[in-house]
Order: structure tokens, then C-alpha cells, then sequence
């Protein structure tokens, strides 16, 4: 009985305490610690995508020159591989990139299908795929998520295989949008929780890995996106969301456009829960951002020309106090 | 009857006018550099041949505002 | 046309046939004019212009080519904003992979064009930025000829409708431009006359 109560009073003095976890991030502090490509050298002329891999080696792909490019992490190019073509292990227009323990997958906007290298630079594969794809997560080497352009059948996430097939599909809208404005940027984490935000909507959004909307956030009150016409399509002109990504605790960084207040600087950080816990500006803008596993913060500088890796310092609000 | 002589001369001037200016205007009104690319990309024939031409023209698009659209 | 008119009971009326007749043969007229001209503006011929020849020859003599020496010669005029732009140039480089040897070496100049309010903050950085993209640019497509970043704005006005080449031809004493990216049949023509 007296052991009873004992347990009692101690559960009821520990829910008292004020829990770590409680604490909110009140600000984020950058700071730059590394800086890849400077106006006289030929490291970096024209980078588009960005991956780190847990070796932190720093792999960049160059529109510019057609290339794919390996740092090491204090900045040095090891290696670099890559051409103009269409051959394998060639390249027309590299964008996006994401990697595996094993490989490399890199997007080209005017070559079908995704090219695979491994960590050395060397061509391996060209997974085959049809659809055009804007962004790429790749959860294992026999899962790749796509998002794609499709005219007739969008608002899916597509997980594909390493045959190029797609296995199964995550639909995070079955609305059936104009050509373009159901175009998202998104990040998987490692639940399988997917974030998105909308490239041409204000909707920044949560599913959990069947599918079911836990969130929907609206954080820049845009109502409407003008469209222009283009030939036949009419399009979007102006960008809400460029990119997102996740950091390690899983809070979502979404990366604003054309509607935030510094343009394509703005980056709001929400918690897991869908709540805006600050706004961080960047010194330049980007066209992405990306996290590595270390949550250093990787964003774009002297248009393209140079890679910025910054340091997250955390400065937290305790609730209640 | 005379009025309405002139009346389909008006109409016809009108048209006139109407073609003249659909064709000595460029194609994409009020065009940004990534609009005019993805005009352009739509226009090239190899690209109208493919199924998937005018996706992969809508993707450099969306690169292209994404990159330099601020 | 003259109305035709009907006498009924000594009255001159117009005759309502002649007056359809005559209704549809400006329909008609309009319809035909319309589809000539909707025609001949997909199949528009490159600019010639003298006035153009005269505005480039009023310029000093040290940025043009040498046009007593070379009977032919090239000018591209590239637009940074292209640059920027992913993709933009790839009409200029596939016509480049193209061009005879001595076009892509001696025969032909180039000239960057950037405008003037985006290098008004920093112009060291700005400049800079510029030559390393155009180094870039220069390696990976292993262009040949020179091209150099027009600082001083001396080509601004041919600037206003970005990417182009200037064909020089001495001997026909013309000057024609070509927008970029080419229209079709564009790069056969430069390259017929090239040759």
C-alpha cells in the first residue's frame, strides 16, 4: 500500500515537471561555415541540385557544364563527371538529384528516365521512365518517389522501382486542378510521413504513409495564382513554394517564392504538427534549399555560382515561462 | 442599305485589323524569358512529335521560373 | 461598287439580292486577306535592313569585325538573361555544332549582353558573375570564337529582343538577323548561306 502511493506521488510530482519536448523553436540563427565556388575559380559554374551523403561527400549537379560534381566536405572537388548528350553517363540539362547508400540518381528536365552513378561518379543505369519528373526522394534503391507532370493524371505522389515501374501511389488531392497548379515539392520522413507544399496553391500539407491528410496549412493567405496562356496551355506565373525539406526532428522547412516578403529568401519552419515556428531569410535567394543528416542547411548564392552550407542554431521558447 | 454597306465594311476593316494584329504580335503576350522558352519548346516539332513533349516543355517551365523567378 | 437598283412602280429601290451578293464579297474579301496573311506571318523572312547597316557602321571601328578583310562573317549577340534561364541557348548551340570550321573560329565574334539595372548594386560581383557564367559557357560547349561582355552597353540597342546572329556578307552588301531560338527552315537557310 505504501509502495502504492509511493508510485503514485512520484507519476503525479514527474507530470509536473515541464517536458523537454515542450520547447518550441523561437528562432533560428544561420550561420555560414562553408562556401563552394567563388567568382575566379571553376568549381561550380551553374549548380541546380544538391545532395550530402553520410560520408558527407557533397554531390552538385551543373547545368552549366553538364555535369555531375563530388566535394569533399571541406569544399575541395574531387571529382567531376558528365558532358552535353544523350549517351550514358551524359547530360542535357541535370537538375534534381538524391541519393541512396549505394547510388546516385540524377534528374535530367530533357532526357527521359533517371541516371544512376555511384559514389565514385561512374555511370551504372538508366532507370527508364517516361514521366517528366520535378522532384525526386529516394527511399531505397528499389523505392524511388517521383512527382511528376502529368496533363491527365496528377496529384499523386509515384513510388517506382528500379525497373522504372511504378509499384503503388500516394493521391494527396483527388481534385482534379488545371495543368501545373497540383505541381508540389515534397519530402518523405522516416515514418513515412509525406510533406508537401504546393508549388502554385498556398497549401503546405502532412499525409501519413496511407495516404490520410493529418494537416493543411495556408501560410501566406494567397487566394489566387494569375495564369497566363502559352500557346495552347495557360499556365501559372508566379511560384508559392519553391522546395521543402525535412530536418532530423522532422520539422518542415518550406521554402517561399514570388508571395513571400523577401522573395525566394523566406524560409518558414513548421513543426511536425503543421504549427509556423519562425521564418528564416536567407542571404541570397535560391531556387531550393536542402538538409543534409547533420541539418546543416545547404541554399544557393551569386546565382548559382556558389553552394552555401549553413549552420542552424536553435534558439527555443520554453512554454510557460 | 447604304448604312449598312458601311456597316459591313466596318466589320470587315474590323477583322482586318484583328488578323493583322494576331500576326505581327508575337505569340505569347507579355512574355517573361520562361514563358517565351516554354513557347518556344512547345513549338519545336520534334518536341509536338512525342506523347510526352509538351510535359517534359511544362517541367523546363517550372525549372526555369523556379531559377530565376525571384 | 455601284448599287444596282430595281424600278418598281417608277421607284429606283435597291435590289436586296445584288445587296447580299455584295454583303458576302466583303466577307469574303476580309476571310481571303486574312489566311494570306495569317500565312505569310508563319513563313516571315529574316529582317534585311540598311538602316541597321548604317547604325552598326556608325559605331567606333574597333567593335566590329574587320568586314574589308572577310567577306562573310558572324555576330551573336547573347543575352545573359538567357543564361539563367536552363536551356534557353540550346538553339545557339545546336546551330553552333553546325556551322562550318571557319564559322566557329575565326569568322565569327560574339558579344554578352546584360541589362543595365540588374549591375547597378555591385558591379565588381555583377561582372563577375557574368564572365564566370560566359567561362562556363565557352568550355562546356567548346565554342571557339570570342566572345566578349559588352561592359559599356555599345550593343544595348540590339539587345531588346534577346539571343541572336548577325550574318555580314560583303559581296551582297546585306546584313541579316536571326532571333534565337530559329524558327524552322532558319538554321538550313544560315547554313546554306553559310557554305
Amino acid at each position: 500500500m505504501v509502495l502504492l502511493i509511493r508510485t503514485f506521488l512520484i507519476f503525479v510530482f514527474c507530470s509536473q515537471v515541464p517536458s523537454l519536448e515542450a520547447k518550441d523553436v523561437y528562432k533560428i540563427i544561420l550561420e555560414e561555415i562553408l562556401s563552394i565556388g567563388t567568382l575566379d575559380d571553376d568549381a561550380i559554374f551553374q549548380w541546380v541540385g544538391v545532395n550530402v551523403d553520410l560520408q558527407k561527400q557533397i554531390y552538385v549537379s551543373d547545368a552549366m557544364d553538364y555535369s555531375l560534381k563530388k566535394f569533399d566536405p571541406q569544399g575541395k572537388l574531387l571529382k567531376k563527371t558528365g558532358r552535353r548528350g544523350q549517351g550514358p553517363g551524359e547530360f542535357l540539362a541535370p537538375r534534381f538529384l538524391d541519393s541512396s547508400e549505394k547510388y546516385l540518381y540524377v534528374i535530367d528536365q530533357n532526357l527521359p528516365g533517371i541516371q544512376v552513378f555511384n559514389k565514385n561518379l561512374e555511370f551504372i543505369f538508366r532507370l527508364p521512365l517516361q514521366l517528366p519528373v520535378v522532384d525526386i526522394k529516394v527511399l531505397s534503391d528499389d523505392e524511388i518517389a517521383v512527382a511528376s507532370l502529368l496533363s491527365n493524371r496528377s496529384g499523386a505522389i509515384y513510388i517506382i522501382d528500379a525497373e522504372g515501374e511504378v509499384i503503388r501511389s500516394i493521391q494527396f488531392t483527388d481534385k482534379k486542378s488545371p495543368f501545373m497548379m497540383d505541381l508540389v515539392s515534397f519530402d518523405i520522413g522516416v515514418d513515412g510521413h509525406l510533406y508537401l507544399a504546393y508549388t502554385f496553391q498556398d497549401k503546405v500539407e502532412k499525409f501519413d504513409a496511407q495516404g490520410k491528410k493529418l494537416w493543411s496549412q495556408k501560410l501566406l493567405k494567397v487566394n489566387n495564382v494569375e495564369r497566363k496562356k502559352v500557346s495552347r496551355f495557360v499556365v501559372p506565373t508566379e511560384i508559392l513554394y519553391k522546395d521543402v525539406a525535412l530536418d532530423s526532428s522532422e520539422r518542415l522547412y518550406v521554402l517561399g517564392g514570388s508571395f513571400s516578403k523577401n522573395k525566394g529568401r523566406d524560409v518558414y519552419v513548421l513543426s511536425p504538427e503543421g504549427d509556423l515556428l519562425t521564418i528564416i531569410t536567407l542571404p541570397e535567394s535560391s531556387h531550393c534549399i536542402y538538409l543534409d543528416s547533420q541539418d546543416f542547411l545547404y541554399a544557393r548564392a551569386n546565382e548559382g555560382i556558389t553552394l552555401k552550407k549553413y549552420k542552424l542554431h536553435f534558439v527555443y521558447d520554453s512554454k510557460g515561462s | 442599305m447604304c448604312k449598312q454597306n458601311k456597316k459591313i465594311k466596318k466589320i470587315a476593316s474590323a477583322l482586318l485589323a484583328l488578323a493583322l494584329f494576331f500576326v505581327l504580335v508575337p505569340g505569347v503576350l507579355e512574355a517573361s524569358a520562361c514563358a517565351e522558352a516554354f513557347f518556344n519548346c512547345l513549338d519545336d516539332p520534334i518536341v509536338s512529335m512525342n506523347y510526352f513533349g509538351p510535359l517534359y516543355c511544362g517541367t523546363g517551365y517550372l525549372f526555369c521560373i523556379k531559377y530565376i523567378g525571384d | 461598287m455601284q448599287e444596282k437598283h430595281l424600278k418598281r412602280n417608277g421607284n429606283k429601290i435597291p435590289d436586296p439580292n445584288f445587296q447580299i451578293t455584295n454583303k458576302f464579297q466583303y466577307i469574303k474579301f476580309a476571310v481571303v486577306l486574312i489566311l494570306f496573311l495569317v500565312q505569310f506571318g508563319m513563313t516571315c523572312s529574316p529582317k534585311e535592313s540598311t538602316t541597321l547597316f548604317s547604325s552598326i557602321s556608325s559605331l567606333s571601328q574597333s567593335h566590329i569585325p574587320d568586314l574589308n578583310s572577310k567577306k562573310r562573317l558572324l555576330l551573336f549577340v547573347i543575352d545573359f538573361d538567357d543564361f539563367m534561364c536552363l536551356s534557353c541557348l540550346e538553339s545557339l548551340i545546336d546551330l553552333y555544332n553546325f556551322l562550318p570550321s571557319p564559322f566557329k573560329k575565326e569568322k565569327s565574334w560574339g558579344v554578352l549582353i546584360y541589362k543595365k539595372e540588374r549591375r547597378e548594386e555591385d558591379k565588381k560581383t555583377a561582372l563577375g558573375v557574368i564572365s564566370k557564367k560566359l567561362r562556363g559557357f565557352v568550355k562546356a560547349n567548346r565554342i571557339q570564337f570570342p566572345i566578349l561582355v559588352d561592359s559599356n552597353q555599345i550593343f544595348s540597342s540590339l539587345s531588346e529582343e534577346g539571343t541572336a546572329v548577325i550574318l555580314f556578307d560583303k559581296d551582297q552588301k546585306s546584313i541579316k538577323k536571326y532571333l534565337f531560338p530559329l524558327k524552322k527552315g532558319q538554321k538550313k537557310e544560315i547554313l546554306s548561306f553559310l557554305f
